[in-house]
């Protein structure tokens, strides 16, 4: 009897699991026809007649806008009749996007422009098959080469380019954002420049003895390894430099092992330092804070962090809740990582490239577009101001109850958009500093590591990497002691064999240059 | 000779067919489990394929081109193959002899409490941490051991004492792990034991009583003996598992801290963290490939030894 029962349970279970399925999956048909857009019978202005239904992937930090379907028929009214593109969003929250696109394309549901850079890089999305060449479409369109003039050979694998960037002004310059409020409360003396020890040293010893309750900085949580200090390019791998990378006072053309540097262990002293004289958090390895999380909570005076377009003074204050200023610590520059950070693809799936890639040029042309795109319906989401480029939210809107603008990354062409509040119009103006070739081209700007055949121990390096890299980083060890054994395990693992294979690519194409 | 051999096998197939009539409507109420088991388990082994290609998602699995053993070469790169098998094997050895032994007393104890609603107070406290999740733990166990805030430290710094920087110094996690899953584990453990127990009824104590066993004579030659093939169980069951670790207790609770990681890392946490950044199907298939492969063995080991030692109570 008992059996019975705990069969029939089971049997139960499996029903419903199985009914349960179905539904998820009905669910989805229906959401997606109700944001499939009302145009779809209208193809009347499409250039060939026929109107291809595109997917469009959109990160989001988890939920999505309330007010997508609207958007979306509003980029279709545009885009139906200009280029007979009809558009579906499909959001993808930030987290999943390295696995979704695998689910989708190995599932061979519809997905046509996806996002390549973010927390995925276009050669490793190629080497997977998840993306596909688009030399020609792009090459075809004399817009979209114009825009990303000088940038666009870091979207090239293997001499076939993947992806197109995202910001055409996306040079950048490592900042250290601070506390203005605090600097002016007690009186602390800002240094003009940030570049060598004892210009820290000078900074942090004021904050020290100024009585603030707050540290000076905070050097990372230990997940990610807290890098910006230190210039240079990671030729891909921005999360662990397990690559190698080519030293920004180097020659250009080497290919190093950053942890095996006289730069590296230097800064890793100075960190110890900071650690033995309370300059800095000391538990901020351990305590499961990002740096721009213990700011907001006010328990530090500043922190370093990429400065650009998209991450601004202004930015900054948003995230954190605070009046924060920032002191440039190198100029701005261009490299690979910044032109790739953020860049569209062309799904491996997609039927018809040319017309994502027509959308695209769509986007980066058509303004209104890439502002209804960026902010949403004017009015609704954002309200204009006579003669200037920045838009503010409308009256009784603010940033947490706009329908609109929960997505990372940016649309169109940064320079031509309108700009949110606390952004101003001189920083508009000035924003061609942060496009080729006003910020500084790398020499090896546009080569890009296929790391490929070198899988195995980039999987074993990173491993390493995670083992000693945050510790020594964050002053908790002896850089003198650890060290040594960290690049002992890193030989072991193999990366030599990296660096060997990568300064061969680098080689070569610097050779065929 | 012969013909007496072939009657016997007649006979035989006639009492299979026979025994077939008579457990049909056993096997049919049975098929709908038997399906699930086998969409469920079965069907995705031809996923296993997969630690043998160089995996490409345009091409799918049968397309994808084969990579040989290249996939398993990255568990054997470094010398973190030794210590993270190490770990995995020696942390699994401790808790399956520490399981037994403290479950089995902690059942015999609660066993003893008389008083129904103290018995089913005891049982609720002591099985509550396992429902908790490991997150949560983990922010517990920060909570007493954090550098700054933590309870402990701060016990240490009020009474004059240098702090501990137990997020630094792996040489106390062996200690601080063991403990955790002790107190998170044990309740649910006791639990089998509990229910083994109440099953025995009251007959033997009291036939026991009466001939003047003491408290502990009843444990020893009552209790334990019928408790065996439940602990050979359990315990031959774990050994099946021995190769994989309870990948919350040791990603969470150390908070992921390299320093920690000779003494923390297993298999399942190493494979997790390098396929995180590289989202490698191949290698990832590799490592549980191989996890399966050596927990497969044990059990195989285990059960043979069982089946030396005492037959009857081997699982197959």
């Amino acid at each position: 009897m008992k059996k019975m029962v705990s069969l029939l349970l089971t049997l139960g279970m499996t029903a419903g699991l199985l009914a349960g399925c179905g539904g998820g999956a009905d669910a989805g048909k229906d959401n997606n026809n109700a944001t499939g857009g009302t145009q779809s019978a209208d193809g009347s202005g499409a250039s060939d007649g026929e109107t291809y239904h595109m997917v469009m992937e959109l990160i989001t930090y988890g939920f999505d806008d309330p007010d997508l379907p609207m958007i979306q028929d509003a980029v279709n009214a545009i885009s139906v009749p200009a280029i007979g593109v009809e558009v579906e969003f499909m959001t993808v929250p930030i987290g999943e996007m390295a696995t979704r696109l695998g689910l989708l394309v190995s599932g061979n549901q519809q997905i046509d422009l996806v996002v390549t850079g973010l927390l995925t890089t276009p050669a490793n999305l190629a080497a997977e098959g998840l993306i596909q060449p688009i030399t020609r479409y792009v090459e075809d369109s004399g817009d979209l080469m114009k825009l990303a003039d000088g940038i666009i050979d870091a979207c090239k694998v293997n001499g076939e380019i993947y992806c197109y960037p995202g910001s055409t002004a996306c040079g950048a310059q490592v900042t250290f954002f601070y506390d203005a409020d605090l600097a002016a409360q007690y009186n602390i003396q800002m240094p003009e420049q940030l570049k060598s020890e004892a210009d820290w040293e000078a900074l942090l010893s004021q904050v020290k003895e100024s009585g603030m309750e707050q540290y000076g900085v905070s050097l990372g949580d230990g997940n990610a390894c807290e890098f910006e200090w230190m210039d240079f390019d990671a030729l891909g791998d921005t999360a662990y430099n397990s690559y190698g990378v080519i030293m920004a006072d180097g020659d250009g053309r080497t290919v190093e092992n950053i942890y095996a540097t006289e730069a590296y262990r230097a800064k890793c002293r100075m960190h110890r330092s900071w650690y033995e004289k309370g300059y800095c958090v000391p538990d901020s390895i351990s305590n499961g804070y990002t740096t721009h999380d213990t700011m907001a909570q006010g328990a530090i005076f500043g922190f370093v962090s990429n400065g650009g377009v998209g991450m601004s003074a202004a930015y900054w204050s948003k995230i954190t809740g605070k009046n924060i200023a920032g002191i440039p610590m190198e100029d701005i520059t261009t490299t690979g990582d910044n032109v790739i950070n953020f860049s569209w693809g062309v799904s491996s799936t997609c039927e018809q490239p040319q017309k994502v890639i027509d959308f695209l040029e769509l986007l980066y042309t058509n303004t209104e577009l890439a502002n209804i795109m960026n902010y949403g319906i004017e009015g609704t989401h954002y309200v204009t101001h006579e003669g200037s480029q920045i838009i503010s939210y409308p009256e009784g809107v603010d940033a947490t109850t706009c329908g609109y603008g929960n997505f990372v990354g940016t649309y169109g062409d940064s320079s031509k958009i309108y700009q949110r509040e606390p952004l101003t119009d001189e920083f508009v103006a000035n924003i061609s500093d942060y496009m080729y070739p006003n910020a500084t081209p790398a020499e090896f700007l546009g080569y890009t590591f296929d790391p490929s055949s070198v899988t195995t121990e980039i999987t074993a390096v990173t491993a390493v990497i995670g083992q000693y890299a945050p510790a020594l980083e964050c002053g908790t060890v002896d850089p003198d002691q650890m060290i040594p054994e960290f690049l002992d395990a890193l030989n072991a693992a193999g990366m030599d064999k990296i660096i060997a294979e990568n300064q061969a690519q680098l080689d070569a194409w610097l050779a065929s240059k | 000779m012969k013909a007496a051999q072939t009657s016997a096998n007649a006979m035989q197939k006639k009492a299979g067919r026979a025994n077939m009539k008579k457990w049909l409507p056993l096997f049919i109420m049975g098929l709908p489990g038997f399906l699930y088991l086998f969409i469920n388990n079965y069907m995705p082994l031809y996923g296993l394929v997969i630690a043998f290609k160089k995996y490409n998602y345009k091409l799918g699995i049968s397309g994808s081109p084969w990579a040989g053993l290249s996939n398993f070469e990255y568990l054997f790169k470094t010398k973190d193959a030794w210590i993270i098998t190490r770990n995995t094997l020696a942390y699994n050895l401790v808790f399956i002899a520490l399981d037994a032994v403290l479950c089995v007393a902690l059942a015999i104890f609660l066993n003893e409490v008389r008083k129904k609603t103290t018995k089913k107070f005891y049982q609720t406290v002591i099985l509550l941490p396992y429902l908790m999740s490991l997150v949560v733990v983990s922010y517990l166990a920060y909570a007493f051991l954090g550098d700054r805030t933590g309870l402990i430290n701060s016990v240490l710094n009020a009474v004059g004492l240098e702090s501990v920087q137990f997020y630094s110094n792996k040489s106390y996690w062996p200690f601080i792990l063991t403990f955790v899953r002790m107190w998170r584990g044990i309740g649910y453990g006791t639990i089998i034991y509990l229910s083994t127990l109440v099953g025995f009824g009251d007959t033997w104590y009291e036939a026991a009583e009466l001939d003047g066993a003491t408290k502990w004579q009843q444990i020893k030659f009552i209790t334990l003996p019928l408790l065996k093939p439940t602990i050979i169980m359990l315990t031959t069951l774990s050994m099946g598992n021995i190769f994989r670790s309870d990948f919350g207790l040791f990603y969470q609770v150390p908070r992921n801290q390299g320093l920690l990681y000779a003494a923390t890392d297993t298999i399942d946490t190493y494979v997790f963290r390098a396929l995180l950044q590289n989202g490698n199907i191949g290698l990832s298939s590799a490592a549980a490939f191989y996890q399966s492969i050596v927990c497969l063995i044990t059990i195989l080991v285990f059960n043979g030894i069982i089946r030396r030692v005492s037959k009857e109570n081997a699982l197959f």
